[in-house]
């Protein structure tokens, strides 16, 4: 018998040991807010979020975590902290309702994201030119659609966010052919049934 | 077309994915952060699905099918360079290799794009794109680890003149390497050697980590004839474990 030389075999004693002391404050890599585009005409909307140092990293590590399977034609990432989040609207009142509307443009570019259900996620809805958070909320107002209720908004200035870039696009080529990704591509039923009418005879 | 020149290309190729893809998984479930762990597993897995694809392509020039090539053949029927068969050590060094790595891997497929074999063009063309996600993924931490604190630079500059020397193993000229380039199957080592520098030094130059001179380097070559270190036939037993003691097992 050879020994075993995967190291998670020989580590395994690492999770015998003593209780660690918890981890200080300030030792964690903070969040961002992942948004994925699933194809190419369609809407970016929130998937969720990965920790991560930066930006660019949170895009690289959002990469593997929210588009492993199918396809997927884009990602940004934002820091979780540069986000805006309005207050929860209930029913059919949308947050819109009690803002001001705005006309005049401002200068930064911020996107817009709104969520129209409760539990659902977050949808890219739009960019607006503003000078302020407060700004591209009443602008959003004006300029977007907004005639369904909307229940919370996200408010993120664009040059925070990193963005797939058109000719990174294609490191998701291959995605659709990663079939061996998905539980079903082993046949582990027609496998075991298959075996055990061999046993049988 | 030089048949054996070649095939002696795809196996190499072939096999520095297979070699470096199972040994990136053993990182599984211990890497230094979960959303790390999850990229670096797939990364693995891609390079284990791109020895299968190199290993199809030899199949159809009449070589044996591809399980058998990857898990029955010993350590010196194996083409690849000793860097991808070292043991993983510390997060530093894999990461290091990842990185000194698949930036030649990435450029020898950007190369083969206008190889006159159309099998192999039509696979570099696709295979490129996830290889590219690999490469940002590794200069992204080299930039962000080779500009942090004491620790991580120290760590990465001794792993960068560890892993140097058998880094340039990667670009070991085949015996058939004029053939392959006059065929305009591939533009050849030298050339990929100096597309790598490139983008290894574009990078470094970014960070606080300090390039050795390549010049005063000896490359660790042999393994793409054979010649391998202590560390690959124990892994070879182990990866062939399941084969080796039921040939027709089905997984």
């Amino acid at each position: 018998m050879n020994e075993i030389l995967d190291p998670r075999f020989q580590r395994l004693d690492v999770f015998k040991a003593t209780h660690q002391a918890p981890t200080q404050q300030l030792d964690q890599l903070t969040t961002f807010e992942v948004f994925v585009l699933l194809r190419e005409g369609g809407q970016f909307q929130h998937e969720g979020i990965v920790h991560a140092p930066d930006v660019e990293m949170a895009f690289l590590f959002a990469k593997e975590q929210f588009s492993r399977r199918q396809t997927c034609a884009g990602i940004w990432t934002v820091a979780t902290t540069d986000i805006f989040v309005s207050t929860y609207s209930e029913n059919k009142i949308s947050v819109y309702d009690s803002i001001e509307t705005s006309h005049t443009q401002g200068k930064e570019e911020y996107k817009i994201f709104h969520m129209l259900k409760r539990g659902k996620q977050h949808k890219y809805a739009g960019t607006v030119k503003a000078n302020s958070t407060e700004h591209a909320f009443q602008l959003a107002k004006a300029t977007l659609d907004i005639s369904k209720p909307v229940l919370n908004i996200w408010i993120a200035k664009t040059s925070n966010f990193y963005e797939t870039s058109e000719e990174d696009k294609e490191i998701w080529n291959t995605l659709p052919e990663k079939t061996f990704r998905e539980a079903i591509d082993y046949r582990g039923q027609a496998k075991i049934d298959a075996f055990l009418a061999a046993n049988k005879k | 077309m030089n048949k054996e020149a070649l095939k002696d290309l795809l196996y190499k190729m072939a096999d520095d994915q297979l070699i470096l893809g199972h040994r990136n998984s053993e990182w599984i479930g211990l890497g230094p952060l979960l959303e790390e762990d999850i990229a670096f597993a797939s990364m693995a897995q891609d390079k284990v699905g791109q020895s299968l694809a190199l290993y199809q392509l030899l199949q159809e020039l009449g070589e044996n099918e591809p399980d058998i090539i990857a898990f029955s053949r010993n350590a010196n029927q194996f083409h690849n360079s000793q860097f991808v068969e070292l043991p993983i050590g510390e997060y530093d060094f894999s990461l290091m290799r990842h990185f000194l790595f698949d930036t030649a891997d990435y450029f020898r497929f950007e190369m083969l794009i206008n190889s006159s074999y159309e099998p192999l063009r039509l696979l570099a063309r696709k295979l490129k794109g996830e290889t590219r996600y690999h490469i940002m993924h590794a200069d992204s931490w080299i930039k962000n680890l080779g500009n942090g604190n004491d620790e991580s630079i120290s760590r990465l500059q001794k792993s960068l003149e560890y892993a140097l020397p058998y880094a340039l193993g990667i670009f070991e000229e085949s015996k058939m390497e004029e053939s392959l380039i006059s065929e305009h199957i591939f533009t050849g080592e030298i050339k990929l050697r100096e597309r790598w520098m490139e983008h290894i030094d574009e990078i470094l130059s970014k960070t606080q980590l300090i390039l050795p001179d390549l010049a005063k380097e000896s490359p660790h070559f042999g393994g793409r004839h054979g010649i391998h270190t202590e560390h690959l036939q124990p892994l070879l037993d182990e990866m062939g474990e399941v084969i080796n003691s039921d040939p027709t097992a089905d997984w």
